[in-house]
């Protein structure tokens, strides 16, 4: 790992600040960012780190009456075992309690989570061996390559990266909003590949709270090759709005969190095997495999039908 | 039921029943000590006050040459103490360590030719810090010319394939001891054994490149200091790090090799080496380390390499068609197999898999079957992507359990059945591990037809066994110094690098037990510069080590009990060894301690009669596994692992199964999850990290069951053999699955993709 000045920042206007300057990246519970650097996989080497572990307050979980209030900084761990959270947010509860290992979990953050960077094999490779459109370069190499746990929902911003991040599906199924140094975003608006980054953050914006609204039921559902400390080939979440309606997310399958309309529009007069089924079957109507991903269709359209079962359940 | 395989135990009390301490429990041993409580230093722990780092240009494309490199820059970077280039007259002579067997067209040590993206090539740096070593690798201008590569190894075979040692072959790809023609072996008559069949079936089977080296990145550290004698002969003693355990003083061997000097001039830092079983590839870090050090003066230098570099040691791919004849009843009567296999990169390494076979794997299978007629033919291929190494997979059993599997499947039969009926030695190994592994399994229970199950949860089931050797080898005569101390402690040295087979702590258990001591008094320990320690290759430390080390603490009791009797004034007949101590055997209350009587030593240097592999291999073991297969996501759980394995004689419990759970685990692993991948289009490795490349996690690991057998049919102590390479295979998963979905699937790993297409979901 190369050098860097590490910066312990108090506050949040201090780490913007320090954001905004240069080249400069932010650190959370560091699992992801970490490997990021020492694998040298950004397009430029950071020359700050601001540590927003020294921000206090910021790893509260809060609750609002309709709505939790959830720190950047709260780990995952804590997420997946808080009462309150399992009790009104059931789905970002079982999202965060998925990803990766204990260990990391113990970790990562759920600020963290939400921005880490795609896991595109080719977008990953040290050293910069694919010069990716992602990082200034002029084509995708995954399109032609080995494209196995890509994107099936075609490209976004000449990326066909799958979304990697557990806890996204869950809190865009649950509608909630990401709160930044800046702004609020609905997080069904907050991924996208943009650049190296998976989300819209500009430089030094600073994910400060997520608010999820509180929901009677909610699930999530993963699959991946393996049951610990894997990144989903496809994962989804469902969730009943305030208004009674299905909300139905899923990762994995496009560049960012895809919100499955034709889904919720087959269980909108209920969730029955039948109807599960069809939302699957719906959902994927417009999947566009590439050259070596076609099975993922099969595995996403389960997962689907399984999710919403389980919400019934 | 096949033949019957005789054994007379040979070597002193051999045939012994009493055993006190060998097979129990609960003996913490030095290794297993060291390596659960962490205080095991690998070379990656090392460090001195004023180490340098050293790493090494690494090319970025799947094959290439450097058209002209220029260090200009790269030298005048502060920090930087020394930058070598392949030019550099010291490392151009340096042979290149030939760790063991037959090795052709090695590629050197440091050249201008990269086989591979991430190989070692063009230059060396050493510098202050890691930092400023990749600092200057980045300010080297490198002209590189971009050459065809090749992945696959069926590819690597086919004509107009582009030629990748020319200087080994300059007319195709097939290297290694194939000597640029397939191996090719007959027994009887294969077409005349076709017309005698009633079923002509063809299988296929292949599997992709395993890593197995994953735990620890190699780094290796060096430095020069006086030696005990003040360097009479002008040359200081060099200090170097364990890299392989071919041979086991790989890293004397290197550095001695590399340099000139002898081996008593070399002395290793640490025994642990973690993981890197058979590891065959040379670690030029191994021999760039010492050689650094040496042109800086002595300094400590630690050449580094990072997670991902060290995927370039992998496990090669095979691939087998076997066309097979049998009978209405089973019987197996024909045999033609076709495999072709890789050797990868820098020439020649995974044709040493099956080097020390003498014959062709698939041949070497068939040929423990009852079948008459066999024809075996072996292709092996160089290709790009990475070094190969030796199989710890039983490739020589894999097609064989594939033809058993297949014939069951046509005739409606038991496999288990199949298996009885078709292996050519039964008594009293196979049988007794079918035996017992089928009660702990379950198998009558649980067996079915093909695809005539379905779980309650909607998931199908399946089942499947496979029959395989439990190694037995002895190539190598152990040199056993064992000494009584005046603390009335035994001790032997050893020194060699250790992969996790726990061998010191069986031999430990063997030592007290002959002698009578507490397994605490007999000290098993890491002698730095011992180099007349055994230099071969063996994996069979736990089971032939023991017996040499059995027969030298004979003989070392013998003296103990005439000291001990004329202390008494009695014969030696009078007195006996009980828990350390010299006891009248008339009257156990008289004891007499061994500290202080003296210092007894004796030196013992044999190995048991072990027959060689190309013998029927007397102890065998069987696996059985059960799987369900979700028919809707094609995702494959291994319900149920079970193993009963015959280990002869079970020396030390806690080693020998866990290393049968070890086995087992990387069995389901590769048959489910693991293989390395390549972008195609630019051969750079896509999945060198521990997220992409899918070992299991303990939440993966299945339920194991393991099921000692003890026939005391093996070679060594006490009638002991090994696990060794044993179940390391990924068939058995696929015939479950076979089990499970109706069909054969002919690639490993089994993932969703592949069993969504033999479902018919997916074209």
């Amino acid at each position: 790992m190369r050098r860097f000045t590490h910066l312990q920042a108090s506050t949040i206007k201090e780490a913007s600040q320090n954001g905004a300057r240069g080249n400069a990246m932010v650190i959370a519970g560091g699992t992801d960012l970490l490997g990021t650097l020492k694998d040298e996989i950004l397009p430029v080497y950071p020359s700050v780190i601001i540590d927003l572990k020294t921000i206090e307050g910021l790893n509260k979980i809060e609750d609002e009456g309709d709505s939790l209030l959830i720190g950047a900084m709260a780990k995952l761990a804590d997420i997946a075992s808080d009462e309150t959270v399992k009790k009104h947010c059931q789905a970002l509860a079982e999202a965060s309690g998925r990803v990766a290992s204990p260990a990391i979990r113990s970790m990562a953050t759920l600020g963290g989570n939400i921005c880490q960077m795609h896991r595109c094999w080719y977008f990953r490779t040290p050293d910069d061996r694919f010069h990716c459109s992602r990082k200034g370069g002029s084509t995708c190499p995954a399109y032609l390559g080995d494209n196995r746990y890509h994107s099936i929902f075609g490209i976004q911003n000449g990326c066909i990266a799958a979304s990697s991040h557990d806890t996204a599906p869950a809190l865009i199924a649950l509608g909630a909003t990401v709160i930044t140094s800046k702004r609020e975003i609905l997080a069904e608006g907050f991924f996208a590949a943009n650049g190296f980054k998976s989300c819209i953050l500009e430089d030094g914006e600073i994910v400060t709270h997520v608010r999820v609204p509180k929901s009677k039921k909610s699930v999530f559902e993963k699959f991946a090759l393996r049951k610990s400390i894997d990144f989903p080939i496809v994962n989804c979440s469902a969730a009943y709005d305030d208004k009674g309606k299905v909300q139905v997310v899923m990762g994995g399958v496009y560049p960012a969190p895809l919100r499955l309309t034709a889904a919720e529009k087959a269980v909108e007069k209920g969730i029955t095997e039948e109807t599960a089924a069809k939302a699957g079957d719906d959902a994927m109507a417009d999947a566009t495999p590439l050259s070596g991903n076609s099975y993922k269709i099969e595995i996403a359209r389960t997962i689907v039908k399984r999710t919403l079962l389980r919400l019934e359940d | 039921m096949g033949e019957n395989s005789k054994w007379v135990l040979e070597g002193t009390n051999d045939d012994r029943q009493d055993f006190k301490v060998v097979g129990t429990w609960n003996h913490p041993g030095r290794q297993s000590w060291d390596m659960v409580s962490g205080a095991a230093k690998y070379p990656t722990d090392l460090y001195k006050e004023g180490t340098l780092t050293a790493m090494a240009l690494r090319c970025p494309y799947g094959h290439a040459k450097i058209k002209s490199l220029d260090i200009t820059e790269a030298e005048k970077l502060p920090g930087v103490k020394l930058l070598l280039t392949y030019e550099d007259e010291e490392l151009a002579s340096m042979p290149v360590n030939v760790p063991s067997y037959y090795e052709l067209g090695r590629s050197p040590l440091l050249g201008d030719e990269a086989e591979f993206e991430g190989d070692e090539c063009g230059a060396v740096v050493v510098a202050e810090s890691e930092e400023i070593c990749r600092q200057a690798l980045d300010l080297i201008k490198v002209t590189w010319e971009v050459l065809p590569f090749v992945l696959d190894c069926r590819e690597a075979g086919k004509p107009g394939a582009p030629i990748l040692r020319p200087e080994m072959n300059p007319d195709s790809n097939m290297t290694g001891n194939t000597f640029g023609a397939p191996i090719k072996w007959e027994i009887g008559n294969v077409e005349k054994g076709f017309k005698q069949a009633d079923h002509i079936e063809i299988i296929e089977y292949g599997r992709p490149m395993w890593n197995q080296f994953r735990p620890m990145p190699p780094a290796y550290f060096s430095y020069w200091d006086n030696d005990p004698w003040g360097n009479p002969d002008g040359e200081k003693m060099c200090y170097v790090t364990n890299h392989a355990h071919f041979p086991a003083n790989g890293p004397i061997i290197s550095a001695s090799m590399g340099m000139g000097v002898h081996e008593d001039k070399v002395r290793a830092l640490t025994p642990y080496m973690a993981a890197r079983y058979c590891d065959f590839v040379e670690k030029r870090g191994a021999q760039l380390a010492p050689v650094l050090s040496r042109r800086l003066g002595g300094v400590p230098v630690r050449c580094v390499s990072t997670r991902r570099q060290s995927f370039d040691a992998n496990v090669p791919q095979s691939f087998f068609t076997v066309r097979i004849g049998f009978k209405n009843d089973g019987t197996l009567v024909a045999v033609q197999c076709k495999n072709v296999h890789q050797t990868g990169a820098r020439g020649g390494y995974g044709d040493k898999t099956h080097g020390h076979l003498v014959l062709p794997a698939n041949a070497q299978g068939f040929k423990s079957t009852s079948c008459p007629n066999i024809y075996s033919e072996m292709e092996y291929y160089v290709t790009n992507g990475a070094c190969t190494t030796a199989d710890p997979g039983k490739d020589a059993w894999e097609p064989v359990n594939l033809a058993f599997a297949k014939i069951a499947d046509t005739l409606n039969m038991d496999i288990s059945e199949v298996i009885m009926k078709n292996v050519k030695v039964t008594k009293p190994s196979l049988e007794t591990c079918m035996e017992t592994g089928k009660k702990a399994f379950q198998w009558d229970e649980k067996w079915h037809l093909p695809g005539e199950k379905t779980m309650e949860d909607g998931r199908l089931h399946g089942i499947a066994c496979r029959s395989g050797w439990s190694m037995t080898w002895g190539m190598i005569s152990y040199n056993i110094n064992l000494r009584m101390n005046t603390d009335g402690k035994i001790y032997m040295p050893y020194s060699e690098a250790l992969i996790g087979t726990y061998w010191p702590d069986a031999v430990q258990l063997v030592i007290a037990e002959e002698m009578g001591m507490k397994p605490e008094d007999v000290i098993v320990y890491y002698a730095a510069n011992y180099p007349n320690w055994q230099k071969g290759d063996a994996a069979d430390r736990g089971s032939t080590c023991t017996w040499a080390a059995k027969e030298a603490a004979v003989q070392l009791k013998k003296q103990i009990l005439e000291t001990g009797a004329s202390l008494f004034g009695v014969t030696p007949e009078e007195v006996d060894l009980v828990d350390s101590m010299i006891t009248l055997k008339a009257d156990p209350t008289k004891q007499l301690s061994l500290v202080g009587i003296g210092q007894l030593a004796v030196g013992y240097c044999g190995k048991p009669k072990v027959p060689f592999q190309n013998d029927v291999i007397r102890t065998m073991n069987v696996d059985f596994c059960e799987v369900a297969v979700d028919q809707e996501t094609g995702l494959v759980e291994i319900l149920d692992y079970c193993t009963a394995h015959d280990f002869g004689k079970l020396i030390r419990p806690s080693s020998g199964l866990g290393q049968l759970e070890m086995a087992l685990t990387m069995a389901s692993g590769r048959a489910l999850r693991e293989e390395i991948i390549w972008d195609t289009n630019t051969g750079v490795l896509l999945n060198g990290n521990m997220y992409d490349y899918k070992v299991p996690t303990s939440l993966d690991q299945p339920a194991i069951d393991t099921v000692p057998v003890e026939t005391r049919c093996g070679g060594g102590a006490y009638g002991a053999t090994g696990v060794a390479h044993a179940h390391c295979d990924a068939g058995l998963v696929g015939l479950a699955i076979q089990n499970a979905i109706g069909k054969f699937i002919p690639m490993a790993p089994y993932t969703p993709d592949k069993i969504l297409a033999a479902l018919g979901k997916i074209s």
